[in-house]
């Protein structure tokens, strides 16, 4: 299980890097289906579920929380976060562009996924909750 | 994980978030008087999800997309001018079958609590699908043009507090517009079909939260589940709480705050306070009055706590995160919400109160909860519906309140049987069920009505709490026939349900308008979207356009245009282009007029009986329609300019009357200097 939780870290690591392209899709003259499909699903996971997942695996790095309060956890920690950002992105001169959410959103869930994996790997022997 | 049930063994006091595990007890009350609290520990597979209960889940899903099938045929044949009141019957079809048998399952003993959870939130999705089923393609309710508005200034500008001239207040609280604008910027996808999915998770969050904190609450997987039912039936739940608005975002994030702190106030974690900290301030910069609600909460809690229970760090933890709620919320309230306290306190709490002072001391008349029954009015059945829920709620909640009262107050061992508040968090149910009463009585003046539907938003949390506890009892019961008890306390939650869906929407605007109706339509007819749109292209954005109410609303999202709706009607509700029309044309800056001659074919019904603002003269009290001579008026002066004209809608140019060069005929030479 802990390898479980390790792997679905390092794949937010790697989602939230996705993430980070998402601005030069747009450079791309002729947008695929695929492309823009890839897209909506970088974007949704990006607000919806990784800023969470990475803050409460960083925050509970031995899998405290039941599954079910993880799950509900990331999607609450997710929205927050996301109109935490946004918010502030609008209100700084750098403004709210499809570049600047997806580098600090992005690089904000890189930095709490690596910050995850650290504390889970110097922590006490993870005890997976199940619910 | 063995289930912990919530026990008063030694007279310590308990409350939400004491057990690091949900409480959850499925055993049977042993006692007359023994209470959900002395229940033994659920078996482990009680709450477990077994394979084997899949068949039930399967049936229940079944039925909800029975249900939701019903829905669109009710919303379809209304959209094509079918007889309305088979369309509504086939609606309201539609919504017990979905509710009902979700509610069977989710009240019925010895059912695993991932297994409630997941009812209670299909039953929330399943009723956001029904407010999308109504209006597939665009907003439809005036509050979501005005979130819409606040998405693309954002998304136009980059920046926050750009104008809002539908309401400007909504503008200094921007979370669900630059959440919105965030998600159309990662993703691609259309600000309409972005707020879907925003308002969609949100929904998912507060049912699940909701249930997670009356399960905390109450000690009971039944209670929890009978309060999560009684909260889908309230009056806002199926279509307001459903609609793109800042409060059903904020609120959920609110519950989720109040869910997040219970379940973590023991962990030794200064990660857990951040995290804490950014949940209470998405919430203050998403929704005033939820940003208050959630600081009033936390304090309560904190005080209640502070007087019935023993010190401690999650004590001070609490008391911290009241204060950081109310600091934040009141700072940005008063130092960066400059409108909204107008708009809160100028616009909507003092005129209800006046009016509610007014009723009181016998200087006005109560208003008509119903429009007149029979005829072209609501049907007799519609307003007998909303006065029984009413009356259900009221008959239930005395002795729901002594229940609880008795669940929630015990008496210690050895100090001479003084009383002891075992349960914290149910005192503050009780609380805000039994303020629920006492908030409908402003349904009985003019502006008190939103007010009353707003205020059942939050106070239906603990009304569910609360009157959940006293279905809960017979239902856990064994010695009687629980399946029929079951039955019992379904019928009534849809009782309540159904009555509450009466009360809060005028019978001709449950279902979808047909497209260009015969009269004044209730929404935004496609026309208007076409001339709006051109109005965005042609004209640019941005400009001040007068327009009437509804229209306005599309103005001001599909054509981006500053629109002056309120203060418009001198310019429209007079036969000639005198020296009121002049005068408002330049005071407001008017450059454009937006005329729909639908306006000539029928009365207003909503919103507040008016074309443009409820203060123009003949508001509420319309009996003919605009008269063509006061919309004729604009073709026949040299001053204004016909630049759109296409059905029912023409477009005029008023710029020479706006910067003087110009004046007509029927006004007074020298007029506004």
């Amino acid at each position: 299980m802990k390898m479980g939780r390790q792997a679905a870290l390092v794949s937010t690591l790697f989602v939230a890097s996705l993430t980070m392209i998402i601005p030069f899709t747009a450079e791309i003259p002729r947008i695929t289906l695929a492309v823009s499909v890839l897209r909506i699903a970088l974007g949704m996971l990006t607000v919806f579920f990784l800023p969470g997942f990475a803050a409460i695996s960083a925050v509970f790095p031995a899998g405290q929380l039941q599954r079910t309060d993880r799950l509900l956890a990331c999607l609450g920690v997710s929205l927050a976060a996301t109109v935490c950002t946004a918010v502030l992105l609008a209100a700084l001169p750098i403004g709210l562009t499809r570049d600047s959410l997806s580098i600090v959103l992005g690089g904000g869930t890189i930095i709490a996924s690596a910050c995850a994996l650290f504390r889970r790997g110097s922590g006490p022997a993870p005890k997976e909750a199940r619910n | 994980m063995t289930a912990q049930p919530t026990r008063d063994v030694q007279g310590e006091t308990l409350t939400f978030g004491e057990d690091p595990h949900p409480a959850v007890s499925e055993a049977p009350v042993t006692s007359p008087g023994a209470t959900q609290l002395d229940h033994p520990a659920a078996p482990a597979d009680a709450r477990r999800f077994n394979p084997r209960r899949a068949s039930a889940i399967a049936h229940v899903a079944l039925f909800m997309v029975l249900g939701l099938i019903l829905v669109a045929v009710a919303d379809e044949t209304s959209l094509h001018g079918a007889n309305y009141s088979d369309s509504v019957a086939i609606f309201f079809a539609g919504l017990v079958a979905i509710f009902v048998p979700a509610a069977i399952r989710a009240l019925t003993r010895n059912v695993a609590q991932q297994e409630r959870l997941a009812l209670v939130i299909a039953l929330g999705l399943a009723f956001y699908a029904v407010k999308i089923m109504g209006s597939p393609t665009s907003f439809t309710f005036i509050d979501e043009y005005i979130h819409l508005r606040n998405t693309e200034n954002i998304l136009t500008s980059h920046h926050l507090f750009g104008l809002n001239p539908l309401l400007p207040a909504a503008a200094y609280y921007p979370g669900l517009g630059a959440a919105c604008a965030g998600l159309v910027n990662l993703t691609g996808l259309s600000p309409f079909v972005s707020g879907l999915l925003i308002i969609g998770a949100a929904r998912l969050l507060i049912s699940a939260c909701l249930f997670l904190i009356t399960e905390k609450v109450t000690g009971s997987g039944v209670a929890a589940a009978g309060a999560s039912l009684i909260y889908a039936a309230n009056p806002m739940f199926l279509f307001w709480s459903s609609s793109f608005s800042y409060e059903n975002l904020a609120l959920p994030l609110a519950a989720f705050a109040i869910w997040w702190i219970s379940r973590t106030r023991h962990e030794d974690n200064r990660l857990v306070t951040v995290i804490t900290v950014v949940v209470i301030i998405a919430v203050t910069v998403t929704h005033h009055v939820a940003a208050f609600a959630l600081a009033a909460l936390l304090g309560v809690w904190w005080l209640a706590e502070h007087l019935f229970r023993r010190s401690g760090p999650s004590r001070r933890e609490i008391g911290a995160m009241a204060l950081v709620a109310g600091s934040a919320s009141l700072a940005w309230f008063f130092f960066v919400a400059g409108p909204a306290a107008h708009y809160l306190f100028g616009e909507n709490i003092l005129p209800t109160m006046q009016q509610v002072g007014a009723l009181l001391s016998g200087h006005a008349q109560p208003r008509h909860l119903y429009g007149p029954v029979g005829g072209t009015g609501d049907p007799l059945w519609y307003v007998l519906a909303g006065f029984t829920a009413m009356a259900l709620i009221v008959l239930a909640l005395p002795p729901a309140l002594y229940r609880a009262w008795r669940i929630a107050v015990g008496r210690r061992a050895g100090s001479a049987g003084r009383p002891h508040v075992r349960n914290v968090a149910l005192i503050i149910a009780m609380a805000m069920a039994a303020a629920f009463p006492v908030s409908q009585l402003l349904r009985l003046t003019t502006d008190g009505d939103t007010l009353a539907g707003r205020s059942s938003e939050y106070l239906f949390t603990g009304l569910g709490c609360v009157l959940a506890l006293l279905a809960e009892n017979p239902i856990q019961s064994t010695r009687v026939r629980t399946a029929l008890r079951t039955l019992a306390a379904t019928g009534l939650v849809t009782a309540v349900l159904i009555g509450a869906t009466t009360i809060a929407n005028t019978y001709t605007e449950l279902l979808p308008e047909v497209w260009n109706p015969h009269g004044y339509p209730w929404t935004v007819q496609p026309d208007v979207i076409r001339a709006s749109e051109w109005a965005r292209q042609h004209l640019g954005i941005n400009q001040v356009f007068a327009a009437d109410s509804i229209d306005s609303e599309a103005l001001a999202t599909y054509g981006e245009e500053n629109t002056i709706s309120y203060n418009a009607w001198p310019i429209y509700l007079s036969s000639t282009m005198n020296d009121a029309v002049v005068n408002t044309i330049k005071t407001e800056k008017v450059r454009y007029l937006f005329v729909d001659w639908q306006m000539t074919q029928g009365i207003p019904n909503t919103p507040g009986d008016y074309y443009f603002s409820p203060w123009e003269p003949q508001a509420g009290e319309y009996i003919h329609p605009l008269p063509a001579i006061m919309l004729r008026k604009f073709a026949t002066t040299d001053c204004a300019r016909a630049v759109y004209n296409s059905g029912l809608i023409q477009i005029f140019d008023v710029t020479h009357i706006e910067n003087g060069s110009c004046l007509p005929a029927s006004a007074t030479p020298g007029l506004g200097g």
